[in-house]
């Protein structure tokens, strides 16, 4: 018989050997090694043996311990076989769920704002984490860090913080060190170069740089967070992400309308709308109407190839669809929903089918002749795809709703989804003669190449260059030469690159005198000086030896300056829960290759709540 | 510039209600307490789930099946043993969280998941003078929204789009969508095993079909007989819920009548009865335990039949265990939602509908909108944020706000809108309380009028209502009219143009419902406005019409939403008030 303190044994079991072992940091391949193999073997037949126990079970009377237990040997902390994530996976797909699963992150602080970042990304399910700080626990973390509690003072920050975090989710692993991350030597950066993310929490420029240059050339996704009172920065540093699925709202539909494929050219030519009763006529999807009407329009140009190109034009093809229309002999109303919806999506429907530009620099991109990695010999199969298929990207598949008997919205439903089906099929023929040509071996699934076609018209790459302070400065007094306000607005609302270049000038404040301003008990007004001295030095040495400065620095007002002394360096928990939020939201993005990140600066202004974009 | 003062005396006396203790509130608790409230209550009525764990944080897999609110405020207080946090395990509606009650807060925060819920606890935080915050999530979207009586617009100030319902003719004779099935195998679960609700039949509809029906084919259809009009459990339980039986009953007999009925197929492709013994020949069928674990395939019309047998055992010994209480759809309950997934896809095979993953159905059939912990933590910030100006009585900075999945093309991540003022036609806020209801006298009952216009649509609790004309009273909270809720309104001389005075003491709202006649609806069908509508046509015309419009209604089905037309389609969007209730709209309900 087994009893329930057996499965509670095996759990604890599980849990022992779980916090034992380090954190993962790649792929579990199995059968590494003979340990390994016999383990997977293992693991093989106890799945067998739950597997027959289900249906036992069913006719049988059996132990439901026995189950229990079986199932706790095969499903240790590594399968989480819950539907923990399913709300989740509605979002982003199992594909992008896996992502994030094998996701590792290492994360340079332990504060209140790396906390909350950690939080939601350990809630998501990556893999592991990694914490690097030296602080102690002070009573100031207390107030700030949810997480922590007075029994924690004097604790290590990163094991008080990992502890609290690792509950959150069991199957993710977290370890921490209680290195200084301005000790860290090359060595040490390089080693913590082999998570997938690294996330520097507050850290000094010079520990960001150091990173920024070591991650930049082996392509791992660097995040840097600050938060100083109510103002929080995110900067993302990557020299190359790709983009499957941007998941952008309310895409063109891809119709074809210049381009119809052979089942639809069929469909068209056996549809006459003269020929149908009026009934027919009403229930006809827009589509098809739209065809109609550009058949009349080429007709009434004398020319075969003509296509609405001008608002004008497509005002003409409205007139032409308004013509379609009969009245019922009864109620004398021409109107009928389908109309409605054919001439309300004229301006939308009727574009050329054409690539876009980012796509268009994708594909004409030296990396994909050359590189192996999955995204890129896909978009060299997508390259010879369109240029077997007259310049057309597959067919996305998917037809808009529309007013319609179901006979012809299915058939026209059917058709789309067919057609898409093919031409995904021919991109994965491509993807494996472009896999062979480099030596690699089927690494796209059906399923991904499938999926890849049908955002295919979407796919993004975003560039990045090496983050460079002294460079980003420039770029930063470049942004404040050229605001032009009025001294009201001035006055009320400082412009967030004002608070870029005060987060930096506080930032070498700090470096300088050990302490950040408005701290130590100074008065504001002393510190606020010393601080205005700073942000002089950044614009001067951002400026052409003869350019007058006080033009930039009007822009950076007393009473920003003073706000930013008056901080004191504290961070405020609801800041860090905006901060954080949007910082683990971006690292998901980056992690499964979907949504559009941050390009790849962010600025957040509490006191406003407003927040800025842009790239530096 | 604007100053966050925090005032910390300030914030440590105001006393804070917190509704809802899921995936916003669990952020929000934790927000108000590292920010420094000292006095909070939270009310939440739901217990813990499993895929609740992946963003409602102060929760772990061994609370399952506990109160949201006990936990949480159990585990708040373990971080934060200074925090004067108190939890009430209930539903919001219950009566003793009265007016007296909303009185003893300086603030509400909602941080709820369904729009009765909000209106109800706008209603009250109206009446007891309590400004509110108001929450949402969907995805990487959230929204907050402001709400201080006479300053700004209340939650119902603005009509807030329906959540889709089908005819119920579509879902029972003529599924075109597989939403259609998917709504029809939820009823097919009820009927079986849940609570019967008369609208949720899942037989062939004939009734429905005799009106529409031209005269001249009335000949061809003579055949059609109604199946027996007995219950479906009751049948079930005579062949000892026995699967294949009940396959057979809804796949080919009940298919088999409504092909009887011509002219339903003269535009539509007809469906294909499909029998156990022949549906057990299609595909592989895999395993119970290996189908339930491939939640994200589609599967084979076997494994469906499989399912659906081993589904109808385990449902059945479940629902036996406890004869008194009958099993309630739950779409995290595994068992439930893989019935529901087999029975759509046989549905949606028969009538020649693409079937889905069991994943997808489930999405379906909850309602099911995607939740991520980092948008409701930043949501909670949002929320505390405007908390803070109110408490400090900077309310002319106070702000409703989105937040984007992406940023906007002018590199904006929130999007504002100054608050607006109240609506002077809002039926809750404005002094002008009005609505105008469209219904049909002869047939509306007055418990439809209870249940489904005051109740159901108004939100009201336990309404009364005196026709204003007679002063007599047509609908009591006490149940003196009980005995006349089978009667016609017109029965009950309410006619054209009577007007209503509606009440509810708990909420304290009243509204004037102004009746107006519209002949074609049939039975409790009706139709709300705000304001009344101008056409006002000669009665024969506008019946005639409204056939039409009817007609139109059920064979247009496809139609959901038109494209706008627009040349810019790259221009960003403007900040879209009720965005989140846009999703809403899109048949997805719940948020958090």
């Amino acid at each position: 018989m087994f009893d329930v303190a057996m499965v509670e044994w095996i759990n604890a079991e599980i849990d022992r050997y779980g916090d034992d072992l380090p954190a993962i940091r790649q792929f579990i391949l199995s059968g590494g090694g003979v340990t390994s193999a016999n383990l997977q073997y293992a693991r093989a037949i106890c799945r067998r043996a739950e597997r027959s126990v289900v249906p036992l079970m069913r006719e049988e009377n059996i132990d439901p311990m026995a189950l229990k237990f079986l199932n706790r040997m095969v499903t240790s902390k590594l399968f989480d076989p819950s539907n923990r994530y399913d709300r989740q996976v509605r979002l982003w797909g199992e594909e992008g769920q896996a992502s994030i699963g094998s996701t590792s992150a290492c994360v340079l602080g332990s504060d209140s704002l790396a906390t909350e970042t950690l939080k939601s990304l350990v809630l998501a399910g990556v893999q592991s984490f990694y914490i690097v700080d030296d602080a102690r626990v002070e009573q100031a973390d207390i107030g700030q860090n949810f997480f922590l509690h007075m029994d924690d003072i004097g604790r290590s920050r990163a094991e008080a913080t990992l502890e609290k975090l690792t509950e959150l989710n069991p199957s993710v692993l977290g370890s921490s060190s209680c290195q200084s991350s301005t000790a860290l030597t090359q060595e040490d950066v390089e080693k913590l170069a082999t998570f997938s993310v690294v996330v520097a929490v507050n850290q000094t420029e010079e520990v960001d740089a150091k990173f920024a240059q070591v991650l930049y050339d082996i392509s791992v996704p660097f995040v840097c967070i600050k938060s100083c009172g109510l103002i929080g920065t995110i900067r993302i540093c990557i020299k190359e992400h790709t983009i499957a699925n941007s998941h952008e709202e309310n895409p063109r539909p891809d119709l074809r309308l210049d381009a119809p494929f052979k089942k639809l050219t069929e469909m068209i030519a056996e549809t006459d709308l003269n020929d149908m009763t009026i009934e027919q006529l009403r229930h006809t999807p827009y589509i098809l109407l739209h065809f109609k009407a550009l058949e009349e329009f080429r007709k009434q140009r004398n020319d075969e190839n003509a296509f609405p190109t001008t608002t004008s034009d497509r005002k003409e093809i409205q007139n032409i669809l308004l013509s379609f229309r009969r009245s019922k002999e009864d109620s004398g109303t021409k109107d009928s929903e389908n109309f409605d919806e054919a001439r309300a999506a004229v301006m939308r429907a009727f574009q050329k089918t054409t690539i876009g530009a980012s796509v268009k620099s994708i594909l004409t991109s030296s990396q994909c002749s050359t590189s192996t990695q999955p995204f890129w010999l896909i978009c060299e199969a997508l390259r010879r795809f369109v240029d077997a298929n007259n310049g057309l990207l597959p067919l996305r598949g998917t037809l808009p709703d529309m007013t319609s008997d179901s006979s012809r919205y299915t058939r026209l439903a059917t058709m789309f989804h067919e057609k898409a089906l093919a031409d995904a099929q021919e991109v994965l023929r491509f993807t494996r003669e472009v896999e062979k040509e480099r030596g690699v071996g089927d690494v796209i699934s059906e399923e991904v190449c499938y999926r890849f076609c049908k955002n295919a018209d979407r796919i993004r790459v975003q560039n990045g260059d090496l983050l460079d302070y002294s460079r980003e400065t420039k770029e930063i007094v470049d942004k404040l030469r050229e605001i032009t306000v009025d001294e009201q607005t001035r006055a009320e609302k400082v412009d967030s690159a004002t608070w870029i270049l005060l987060m930096r000038a506080a930032g070498r404040f700090k470096k300088e005198k050990g302490r950040f301003p408005g701290t130590n008990g100074v008065p504001v007004s002393i510190d606020a000086q010393d601080l205005r001295k700073r942000v002089e030095a950044l614009i001067k040495e951002s400026v052409k030896e003869n350019e007058d400065i006080e033009p930039i620095l009007h822009n950076v007002t007393d009473s920003a300056i003073a706000e930013m002394c008056r901080f004191g360096a504290a961070e405020l928990h609801v800041i860090s829960s905006y901060v954080g939020g949007i910082a683990s939201q971006e690292i998901i993005k980056l992690a499964t290759n979907q949504y559009v990140p941050i390009d790849n600066t962010f600025v957040f202004d509490g006191h406003t709540q407003e927040s800025a974009t842009f790239k530096l | 510039m604007p100053c966050w003062t925090e005032d910390h005396k300030k914030i440590q006396t105001t006393k804070v209600l917190v509704v809802g203790a899921g995936g916003i509130g669990c952020e929000l608790l934790k927000n108000l307490a590292a920010t420094g409230f000292k006095h909070v209550h939270v009310i939440d009525l739901d217990t813990i789930d499993v895929s609740n764990l992946n963003r409602q944080f102060l929760f772990r897999k061994e609370h399952v099946s506990s109160s949201k609110a006990e936990i949480a405020t159990r585990v708040i207080k373990k971080f934060n043993p200074d925090i004067n946090l108190t939890f009430d395990h209930s539903s919001i509606f219950e009566e003793r969280f009265n007016i007296a009650f909303y009185r003893n807060f300086d603030i509400v925060l909602n941080a709820l998941d369904n729009k009765q819920a909000r209106n109800h606890v706008n209603r009250m935080c109206h009446s007891a003078r309590t400004p509110l915050v108001e929450s949402g999530s969907a995805g990487f979207f959230g929204q907050v929204q402001v709400i201080l009586k006479g300053k700004t617009e209340c939650y119902e100030c603005q009509e807030k789009p329906k959540q889709k319902t089908f005819p119920g003719c579509t879902i029972r004779n003529t599924p075109s969508e597989h939403i259609h099935c998917t709504v029809w195998a939820k009823h097919v679960f009820s009927q079986l095993f849940g609570e019967v609700d008369i609208d949720d039949d899942v037989s062939p509809d004939l009734k429905a079909e005799e009106a529409e029906r031209p005269e001249a084919d009335s000949q061809d259809d003579e055949a059609v007989k109604e199946p027996a009009p007995i219950g479906t459990r009751q049948w079930a339980e005579s062949v000892n819920f026995d699967a294949e039986q009940i396959f057979n009953k809804l796949f080919v007999q009940d298919i088999h009548y409504l092909l009887k009925i011509n002219h339903l197929w003269k535009t539509r492709k007809p469906p294909t009865p499909l029998s156990f013994s022949d549906a057990l020949k299609m595909g592989d069928a895999l395993p119970f335990s290996e189908s339930q674990k491939n939640q994200t395939a589609v599967w084979s019309i076997a494994t469906c039949v499989k399912m659906f047998e081993a589904c109808i055992q385990e449902l059945r010994k479940e629902a036996s265990a406890n004869p008194e209480e009958p099993l309630s759809f739950d779409k995290d309950h595994p068992i439930i939602m893989s019935f529901v997934a087999a029975c759509a896809n046989v549905r949606a095979h028969i009538f020649n509908i693409l079937t889905k993953t069991a994943f997808e159905i489930k999405a379906m059939a909850g309602n099911i909108i995607p939740a991520i912990a980092s948008t409701n933590a930043i949501v909670a910030g949002m929320i505390v944020t405007e908390a803070v100006k109110i408490i400090e009585g900077r309310e002319d900075e106070v702000k409703n706000s989105v937040i984007m999945p992406q940023p906007t093309s002018r590199g904006q991540v929130f999007m504002f809108e100054h608050t607006n003022k109240p609506n002077p036609r809002c039926y809750v806020c404005s002094d002008k309380k009005e609505v105008f209801l469209y219904v049909n006298l002869a047939e509306m009952t007055l418990s439809g009028l209870c249940e489904k216009v005051l109740k159901q649509e108004l939100n009201m609790l336990a309404p009364d209502a005196i026709e204003s004309n007679t002063n007599s009273i047509v609908l009591s909270s006490d149940g003196e009219t009980d005995p006349l809720m089978s009667k016609k309104l017109a029965e009950l001389s309410i006619m054209d143009g009577s007007i209503l005075a509606c009440d509810d003491f708990m909420q304290d709202f009243d509204v004037k419902v102004f009746i107006c006649k519209n002949s074609n609806f049939k039975g409790d069908q009706f139709e709300i406005v705000r304001e009344m509508k101008k056409t006002v046509e000669k009665e024969d015309d506008e019946e005639k019409k409204s056939e039409e419009e009817n007609k139109k209604e059920d064979e247009d089905r496809r139609k959901r939403k038109v494209e706008e037309e627009s040349d810019k389609v790259d221009d960003e969007p403007e900040i879209k008030r009720n965005r989140v209730e846009e999703v809403q709209a899109q048949g997805i309900e719940v948020m958090e």
